[in-house]
């Protein structure tokens, strides 16, 4: 008798035991569920964020390589083109810049005449600053941004360049520059000229 | 004083109880089984104040995922 009361015993917790394991189940199966609408949900949202990521890229990459090629053949008679590639590093997005020339990658560091170089680094910073979010003072101050441009024709270009910029942009640009540019050509492409000269170790301003 | 069929009715119920008593014997075993495999807690007592953590630190969380968001909006001018 006490042995059939104990199996009556043993048996009911038995069942408690299956009635917790199938409440945990179902659970388990609703959660499946919902993780499984939210999988799709994040998964749409990932594919959004990824669409919208690749038009942002390819934006960006329209506007830094056509205002700096058009900055570069303003300037240059066999211009190089300013290429942008967006590649996937340790987990990131960085971006690649390079020059292109027939159709042939360059290195602009090395393979080069820097004097490209400091053309193509005005024209980023132009358009890095017409993407800023809110708007910085637009007032760009270069000290001596084409000192390694050759050529008396590049460095009469360049100014023009710097002055269609400054119109079109509406940007006050203040450049510091040496006596590289004949000065007539200086005196025609700014709208002010500060000379500065020095005499026995004292920097004196001319404006002219 | 009681009757036979009284007496009958009363140990009938007391077998219904012990019966469900056992039941929930069973349950209760398997679901501290559970919370020790999934929480590491070795009783209710301890389970609700992991729970009542858990709480409080989700909400915390929301709490900091709102002001972020709040955040971009005004930066980004959303």
């Amino acid at each position: 008798m006490i042995e059939i009361t104990e199996l009556r015993k043993k048996l009911e917790r038995k069942k408690g035991q299956k009635i917790q394991i199938e409440d945990s189940l179902q659970n388990v199966r609703t959660k499946i569920k919902k993780n499984k609408r939210s999988l799709i949900l994040h998964e749409k949202a990932r594919e959004i964020v990824r669409i919208v990521g690749l038009k942002t890229q390819q934006q960006l990459q329209f506007h830094i390589s056509n205002i700096t090629s058009l900055a570069l053949e303003a300037v240059f008679d066999n211009p190089y083109e300013l290429m942008v590639e967006f590649v996937q590093r340790r987990n990131k997005t960085e971006c690649d810049l390079y020059f292109k020339r027939n159709g042939s990658k360059v290195d602009p560091l090395t393979a080069s005449g820097i004097g490209a170089v400091d053309v193509a680094a005005f024209a980023l910073r132009i358009a890095c600053w017409s993407m800023e979010q809110p708007k910085t003072r637009n007032t760009i101050l270069l000290d001596e941004p084409f000192k390694h441009l050759k050529g008396k024709k590049e460095n009469k270009k360049v100014l023009e360049m710097i002055k269609e910029v400054s119109n079109k942009l509406g940007i006050q640009i203040i450049m510091i520059s040496d006596e590289r540019i004949p000065r007539e050509d200086t005196i025609e492409a700014t709208d002010k000229l500060f000379e500065v000269k020095i005499k026995n170790g004292i920097s004196n301003i001319i404006t002219e | 004083m009681k009757t036979k069929q009284q007496l009958l009715d009363l140990k009938e119920k007391v077998m219904d109880a012990k019966t469900t008593v056992d039941k929930l014997t069973g349950q209760e075993t398997v679901f501290l089984k559970q919370i020790k495999d999934s929480f590491d807690c070795d009783d209710i007592g301890s389970a609700r104040r992991k729970s009542k953590t858990m709480i409080r630190k989700i909400n915390n969380f929301n709490a900091q995922i709102s002001e972020s968001i709040e955040e971009l909006e005004e930066k980004y001018d959303i």
